[in-house]
C-alpha cells in the first residue's frame, strides 16, 4: 500500500511541474506577443512585420522592432510543449523508469527529426 | 486584427471544450472571410492549435484528468504521423485529402450516433491504471487502458491529418480513446488534449522555417484561443459528459459536409 501511495505522490508532483511549465510558457509567449502587438500598434512601420530568421532575431529585439517581439512570442509557444516533453525525461530518467525514458526520447528524436526535415 | 482575436475566442473555447484544437474551424474561417491563402490559414492554424491545446493541458493537468504516461506512449505515434503527414502534403492532391478526411469525420459521427447511451464502464485492466477525480460528481475514477494497438494506429493517423491540414487531431484520437480504448470521456478530452501540442509542435517548425507563419495573422488569433481556450476548458469540465458528446457529434457532422464539399468543388 505504501509503495503505491508513493508512486501517486509523485505522479502527482510530476504533474504539478508540468502543469507549472506549460502556464509560465503561455504566460511568456503571451507577454511578448502583446508587446509585438502593441508596439506595431502604437508606431506602425511602412512593411507589416515578418516572422524573423533567428540571426536577425537579437538585433530587432534589442531595436524593440515589432516582429522581434513577435517572433520571440511564437518561438517560445512552440518551444513549450517542447520543452514539457524534454523536463519529462529528465524525470524518468531521476525516476530511473528506463521504459519510459525510451519512450520520451524516441518522441524529442522524432520532433528533432521534422526540424531537420522541414 | 481585432476580428482575428474574436475568431480566436470563440474558436478556442469551442476547441477545448471538446477536446479538439480548434483548426478544422479555424481554416475555413481564415479562407473563407479573410481571403487569405491557405498556407497562411494552416501556418496560423498550427501556431493556434499549439496555444489552445497548451492553455487547456494546463488546467487539464493541474486537475491530473490527463493521463501523462498514456499520452507519452501515444506521441510517439502523434509526432511520426505529424512528420509523415508534412512529407505526404506536398505529394497528395488537396481534393483528395478532403475526400479521405470526410470519410473518417462521417465514420466517427456514425459511431457516436449508434453508441450514444452506451458509455464504456471504467475498469483497471493491469495496462497504465490511473485514478483522477471527476470534477462533476467529486468521485474517484480508477481505469486502465484496452486495445493499446488500436489506440497506437488511431493517433498515427491523427498525427498525420494534424501534418498535412494544420489541425490538431482530436477529432479522430477522442472517440477512438473513449470507445475502444475504454477511457471515460473527460480523460481523454484531456490526454488527447495533451498530446496535440507536441504534435502540432513539430509541424508548426516546419511552417515557421518554410515562411507560412504571418505574425499579424498568427499572433492576434492565437491570443483570442488562448482567451477562449482558458473559458472553455472551465466550462468542458462543468458540462456532463452526454451532453459533451451530443456537442461533440454534431459538430463532427458539419465539418463533414463541409470536407465533402470542399472534395466536390476543390
Amino acid at each position: 500500500m505504501s509503495d503505491q501511495s508513493t508512486i501517486e505522490a509523485r505522479t502527482r508532483r510530476f504533474q504539478n511541474g508540468i502543469h507549472y511549465l506549460l502556464t509560465w510558457g503561455i504566460i511568456a509567449s503571451s507577454i511578448f506577443m502583446v508587446v509585438g502587438l502593441l508596439l506595431e500598434l502604437v508606431n506602425p512601420g511602412s512593411n507589416p512585420p515578418v516572422v524573423n530568421t533567428l540571426d536577425q532575431l537579437l538585433p530587432d529585439l534589442l531595436a524593440w522592432q515589432p516582429s522581434g517581439f513577435l517572433t520571440l512570442g511564437l518561438l517560445t509557444l512552440i518551444a513549450t510543449p517542447i520543452l514539457r516533453v524534454f523536463g519529462s525525461l529528465l524525470v524518468f530518467l531521476a525516476e530511473r523508469d528506463w521504459r519510459y525514458t525510451l519512450v520520451t526520447a524516441i518522441v524529442l528524436v522524432i520532433v528533432f527529426a521534422s526540424i531537420l526535415f522541414g | 486584427m481585432i476580428w482575428f482575436a474574436i475568431i480566436g475566442i470563440v474558436v478556442g473555447a469551442l476547441g477545448s471544450m471538446l477536446g479538439i484544437g480548434g483548426g478544422v474551424l479555424l481554416i475555413p474561417l481564415l479562407t473563407g472571410i479573410f481571403g487569405l491563402p491557405i498556407k497562411t490559414a494552416i501556418g496560423a492554424s498550427t501556431i493556434c492549435v499549439i496555444a489552445s491545446s497548451t492553455a487547456a493541458s494546463s488546467v487539464y493537468v493541474g486537475k491530473g484528468l490527463a493521463h501523462t504516461r498514456l499520452a507519452m506512449v501515444l506521441e510517439i505515434a502523434t509526432t511520426l504521423g505529424a512528420l509523415a503527414g508534412g512529407i505526404t502534403a506536398v505529394l497528395l492532391a488537396p481534393r483528395l485529402l478532403s475526400a479521405l478526411f470526410a470519410v473518417v469525420l462521417l465514420y466517427v459521427f456514425y459511431t457516436f450516433t449508434r453508441n450514444q447511451n452506451q458509455e464504456m464502464n471504467p475498469a483497471p485492466t493491469g495496462l497504465l491504471d490511473t485514478t483522477y477525480i471527476d470534477p462533476l460528481s467529486k468521485k474517484s475514477v480508477h481505469y486502465g487502458v484496452k486495445n493499446m494497438r488500436a489506440g497506437m494506429a488511431a493517433s498515427f493517423l491523427a498525427g498525420n491529418v494534424a501534418g498535412l491540414l494544420g489541425i490538431g487531431g482530436g477529432i479522430v484520437k477522442v472517440p477512438v480513446m473513449a470507445m475502444i480504448m475504454a477511457i471515460p470521456m473527460r480523460a481523454a478530452v484531456a490526454t488527447s488534449n495533451f498530446t496535440i501540442g507536441i504534435t502540432a509542435a513539430t509541424s508548426g517548425i516546419i511552417h515557421y522555417q518554410n515562411g507560412n507563419i504571418d505574425p499579424m495573422v498568427a499572433v492576434p488569433t492565437a491570443l483570442g484561443i488562448l482567451v477562449g481556450a482558458q473559458i472553455g476548458s472551465r466550462l468542458g469540465s462543468r458540462l456532463p459528459g452526454q451532453r459533451l458528446r451530443q456537442i461533440f457529434r454534431w459538430v463532427i457532422l458539419i465539418f463533414a459536409i463541409q470536407m465533402v464539399v470542399k472534395a466536390v468543388t476543390g
